[in-house]
């Protein structure tokens, strides 16, 4: 990992040392106890437009009884798959906690879904440890920054 | 009124509950600080009346699902540096918060979640034994 020191200097590629999950304590505990591991929170998302000449096509549709089959198309389908994308990236063995979120913009022509979950990554029967490449520099870190000891290591 | 945005202090920021608290505990972990990171992202105002033009056809909108991606991306990634700053090895509870502002044109995104640092295998581990925690299945 590169030295950074000005929060503004971090891209959105930025992969430290920390994971990040958007799993309650609830579910973390849970997690861990099935000795699974969180490597990341991974999104996914896909903005979609029904164009202008599909919505007078449904307003015809709509005169009858009957479902909208193909409204929004695969808006989903390529949210989640991105997604997907993004945990096999990581090395995941799976997501859990997946959110779907869908927003209508622009008068409901335009939709976004945006799905989120925790990758995790099965640790089988050892435990729980934190990467090992940062921990010299981590354990400094630690010393300076935190003089309570009961919170040291 | 002397202190400053990047004070820190002994102790421990979180938001979780008593028993968010005693769960993340029990698994080893200690929080270290409440850690934010935020984005406010403008697609443009040509790219607002491309994207417009783009829209009357049917399909998905490349440019703005890649502009709301990065910013939630990086939001994301300036929490997990802010976490790394403070020497955590995660970051849960993670709440993300998106705002439309201006007209739909700018957004902001926010991530605020809790940062804990695993202290499970070393001599400071907190007691466990005692208590019981209830955890509603529904």
């Amino acid at each position: 990992m590169n030295k950074l020191y000005n929060i503004m200097d971090v891209q959105a590629d930025y992969h430290g040392r920390a994971f990040a999950s958007d799993l309650s304590a609830r579910g973390f505990w849970l997690m861990f106890d099935k000795k699974f591991e969180p490597l990341g929170m991974v999104l996914g998302n896909c903005a979609y437009s029904v164009g202008s000449l599909h919505p007078l096509i449904l307003e015809l549709k709509g005169a009858f009884h009957g479902e909208f089959k193909k409204h929004f198309g695969i808006a989903r389908k390529v949210a989640m798959a991105r997604m997907r994308f993004k945990a096999d990236e990581l090395g995941a063995d799976g997501i859990i906690g997946i959110h779907a979120k869908i927003e209508y913009l622009h008068d409901g022509k335009w939709m976004e879904v945006t799905v989120s979950g925790t990758a995790v990554r099965y640790v089988g029967r050892n435990s729980y440890t934190p990467p090992r490449d940062m921990q010299e520099e981590e354990a400094v870190v630690v010393s300076s920054r935190l003089p309570a000891p009961a919170m040291r290591r | 009124m002397d202190v400053q945005s990047d004070y820190r202090g002994q102790a421990f920021t979180s938001d979780l509950s008593g028993q968010e608290f005693w769960l993340v505990v029990d698994k080893g972990f200690l929080p270290v600080g409440i850690v934010m990171g935020n984005c406010i992202y403008a697609l443009g105002a040509l790219h607002h009346v491309v994207t417009n033009a783009k829209s009357t056809l049917r399909g998905e909108l490349k440019d703005y699902s890649e502009a709301m991606y990065q910013a939630r991306e990086l939001a994301l990634a300036r929490m997990q540096f802010e976490a790394d700053q403070l020497g955590a090895d995660g970051v849960i509870g993670i709440d993300m918060k998106m705002e439309m502002l201006h007209d739909n044109e700018w957004m902001e995104v926010i991530a605020i979640g809790t940062a804990v640092r695993y202290v499970g295998a070393g001599p400071n581990k907190p007691p466990t034994d005692r208590g019981k925690v209830v955890i509603p299945t529904n």
